[in-house]
């Protein structure tokens, strides 16, 4: 009898409430001895979370949630939950549920502001974030933003590069010209093809007249709407041939320009760098140009659509 | 006689519920009680450590071993094991198996020590003296319980989960880190208190049952020897019944 | 002053006391006889509020102890002194500590007062060394003395021995008689002995209540007891006189 019956039982009641408190953090993956800072936020849908769920921060758990309640003046889900005190919640911060309740395997990801913002205050409202378009965009928007402006600061110095080349003279244009001359050429070869392509096309939709004539008795509203369809196809169609011809008329306007030696582009072919550009451009437009003959329905998807009927 | 048969029994709760109010009302009375709290929590919590710990470590164990055997298939992870020792030891077997353990170990001597007090008098010569006996021997004892429960109940948990991971680990069937992470997987913090929460009804019912047999024995040593006994097996009744109705009630 | 009324109190089918009435005046000492199983102990009881009577009332100083609350019951309590006829040691507990508990519960006296006060006590009924020792380590007859003691040890204004010299030599029984005596012969102490030696009642007693068949069935003084033509009473006496072997007939006519 060392000891009073009042340490003996003091002892035992505070390494047992010991024992508890660290077996809970121990099992909710919390640190054992750091303490813990408590915040809540609001969501329309907690599905599968529950108290003791794991809070991360870029995939690292550094609290859990404690509590889970409908809070009806808000008619919303309360979700009390706790991080180690190291951890810093700065404004702009928010947090999200993540994982699949099927395996029960549901944690909430808490993704940081930007360092340096004011901190949200301990029991205070962390925003959630559901999974929704308009916050997704949001939560993008500043690296579009950024992308866009990089790409602008590109074109424009590519721009002034062009307008500064465009004003340097230089002596190897026939090359250039011939290439254009070359490229010319193949441009109306693939035109002759085209026509009787074409030709073939209007056939084809002459059949499908025919074929809807016979479809008449059917019934007047599937006509209806098969002959809006088909009145749609054509006007794209028409569209695309007008484009071939302004193209075509352009290029030839373009190419007697050339020829003629005049305005900036004269002076533009005499750049050598922009020479080298040009050659391998074109290089890539009789590419383009092949492929275009050996595949021409690749590039004329409405025309097939109309083949295919 | 039917009569008797069926009042007897409202006849005893009305008694108990008396007796515990009684109590109730002395609880102030902390000097009467205090030193015997003392004294109790140590006959009832400390002294109980032990066997407490054993029953834990080997339910722990048992359990591990019948999981693992259950739950051999390919398609299953091993953690998962983990993930049903844990819950159960805390939930369930932390509580009841120390529950029974001490409705024979406390509620058999708590029974005797009182029934013996009665029928020598002991307790006439409290009250004789100007004490309130029920404040100096039921309430210390009642409070004991409650108190020293919990702790007797985090032995059998702790001890219990620790054997599950170590015949886990040494027995091959998963590592302490999957039985851990499986564990980890499920825990809800709810349910060691919902653990915690059995433990305090426990108690009070085998202290306060063991108090109420020992407190109104009569008919000598014959009648000390029903009392025990009684003590004991009604307190497990009971605690299978309060086990039930907390489940249905909280869960 | 006591005041019995009436009462009635019965064990089940048992009944043990009927309409039993009596006056216990202050600073006398009344012995109470009658056969075993009489209701004595029963009776005793009651003075106290021990067992509640089924009715009837017990008025102790005015006070009906059955009808004040727990808290003013414990206060009369305090009043009084017992003697169980057990004994009724806590047998948790050392000697000492069973004679030092009323002390500790109830006085304001320092451990070594109390110290010194168990000692004295327990001379007083012939006990020394023995304050280490458990009651079950002890002989019924000085389980008799240290409960005496303890009984005595807040020296209150009743004190009811509930058969103090029984299973005790004639030796210590005649010290057992001679402290009872004096304490009776303090002021403002009322006693109440139960017993069945006629010698302890012939030598302590001013008056004696005959307890018989439920009931008080003679009242009166020792002198008066000797003349009494009751002859149930006198079967009583005389068994007992026979049996102690007839010390004292002096007072016999
Ligand atoms: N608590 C009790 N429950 C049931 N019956 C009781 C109880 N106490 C006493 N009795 C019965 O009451 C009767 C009187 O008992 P009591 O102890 O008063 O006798 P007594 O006169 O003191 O006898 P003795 O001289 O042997 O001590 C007995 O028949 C006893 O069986
Ligand atoms: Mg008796």
């Amino acid at each position: 009898m060392k000891y009073s019956d009042e340490l003996k039982v003091g002892i035992a009641l505070v390494v047992a409430a010991l024992l508890f408190i660290l077996g809970l953090r121990y099992f909710q993956d919390l640190p054992l001895f750091d303490t813990t800072d408590g915040y809540y936020t609001l969501m329309d849908n907690a599905a599968g979370l529950s108290a003791g769920s794991a809070v991360r921060v870029s995939g690292v758990p550094v609290g859990a949630v404690r509590r889970i309640r409908y809070a009806p003046d808000a008619r919303q889900v309360r979700i009390d939950f706790y991080v180690e005190k190291s951890v810093d919640i700065p404004e702009g911060s928010h947090i999200a549920i993540t994982g699949l309740s099927q395996l029960g395997d549901v944690k909430m990801d808490l993704t940081l502001g930007p360092a340096g913002r004011d901190l949200i205050a301990q029991g205070e409202q962390v925003p959630s974030q559901e999974e929704d378009l308009f916050g997704d965009l949001a939560e993008r928007a500043p690296t579009l933003f950024n992308r866009a402006d990089t790409v602008l600061v590109g074109l424009d110095r590519v721009l002034s590069g062009v307008s500064r080349q465009l004003e340097q003279p230089d002596s190897d244009l026939r090359r250039t010209l011939q290439s254009l001359e070359e490229t010319s050429t193949t441009v109306d070869r693939l035109l002759e093809t085209e026509q009787q392509r074409l030709a073939a096309t209007l056939d084809s939709v002459a059949v499908l007249t025919e074929s809807l004539n016979r479809l008449v008795d059917t019934g007047e509203e599937n006509l209806d709407l098969t002959l809006e369809d088909t009145r749609q196809l054509i006007g794209r169609l028409d569209r695309n041939l007008d484009s071939v011809e302004s193209s075509t008329d352009r290029l030839d306007a373009i190419l007697t320009k050339v020829e003629n030696g005049e305005g900036t582009l004269g002076l533009l072919v005499n750049d050598p760098t922009l020479y080298h550009r040009m050659d391998s451009t074109l290089t890539r437009v009789n590419t383009l140009v092949e492929d275009f003959q050996e595949n021409p329905r690749r590039y004329l998807q409405e025309l097939k659509l109309v083949e295919i009927f | 006689m039917l009569d008797r048969r069926f009042l007897a029994p409202i006849e005893a709760l009305g008694q108990y519920v008396l007796l515990l109010t009684k109590a109730f009302q002395s609880l102030n009375e902390v000097s009467i009680y205090r030193k015997n709290l003392f004294k109790q929590m140590v006959a009832i919590g400390i002294e109980s450590i032990p066997i407490v710990a054993l029953a834990g470590l080997f339910s722990g164990a048992v359990l591990t071993v019948q999981t693992a055997y259950q739950l051999e298939s390919p398609f299953i992870p091993q953690s998962i094991i983990g993930s049903i020792v844990v819950p159960s030891m805390v939930l369930e077997l932390g509580a009841v198996v120390t529950g029974f353990i001490l409705a024979g170990r406390v509620g058999a001597r708590i029974a005797a020590e009182l029934g013996t007090m009665r029928v020598t008098e002991q307790i006439d010569a409290l009250e004789a003296m100007g004490l309130n006996s029920i404040g100096y021997l039921i309430v210390p004892r009642v409070l004991a319980g409650v108190f020293m429960f919990p702790v007797l109940y985090i032995t059998a948990t702790g001890v219990g989960i620790a054997g599950g991971v170590g015949v886990a680990h040494y027995g091959d069937f998963l590592s302490a880190g999957e039985f851990v992470a499986g564990a980890r997987q499920f825990f809800s913090p709810f349910d060691p208190m919902f653990g915690l929460l059995k433990a305090f009804v426990f108690g009070f019912i085998i202290t306060s049952v063991a108090c109420y047999k020992g407190y109104y024995t009569g008919g000598g040593a014959e009648g000390v020897g029903r009392s025990t006994t009684e003590a004991a097996v009604l307190s497990c009744v009971y605690i299978l019944f309060a086990n039930l109705a907390l489940a249905i009630l909280i869960l | 002053m006591i005041e019995v009324r009436n009462i009635d109190k019965s064990f089940g089918p048992l009944e043990v006391l009927k309409q039993v009435s009596i006056t216990i005046e202050d600073e006398e000492t009344l012995a109470i006889i009658g056969r075993s199983g009489s209701g004595k102990s029963v009776l005793m009881k009651h003075l106290m509020g021990l067992i509640t009577p089924d009715r009837g009332e017990v008025i102790v100083d005015g006070v009906d102890i059955n009808a004040v609350s727990y808290g003013e019951l414990r206060q009369l309590r305090r009043k009084f002194g017992m003697l169980f006829q057990g004994g009724a040691l806590f047998d948790s507990m050392s000697v000492f500590d069973n004679l030092a508990f009323p002390l500790r519960t109830f006085s304001e006296l320092s451990e070594e007062e109390i110290t010194a006060k168990v000692e004295e006590n327990l001379k007083e009924v012939q006990l020394e060394g023995v304050e280490d020792k458990n009651p079950a380590e002890l002989s019924g007859g000085m389980k008799k003395r240290v409960a005496l003691a303890r009984a005595i040890a807040l020296t209150p204004q009743y004190i009811i021995y509930d058969e103090p010299t029984s299973g005790l030599d004639p030796e210590t029984s005649n010290t057992i008689n001679d402290l009872i005596r004096s304490l009776s012969s303090r002021s403002n102490v009322t006693s109440i002995v139960v017993t069945h030696d006629m010698h302890s009642v012939l030598t302590i007693a001013d008056r004696a209540a005959f307890i018989h068949d439920c009931d008080i069935h003679w009242v009166g003084t020792i002198e008066e007891m000797h003349r009494a033509d009751d002859p149930t009473l006198s079967a009583f006496v005389r068994a007992s006189e026979y049996q102690v072997g007839a010390p004292d007939r002096t007072a016999s006519p």
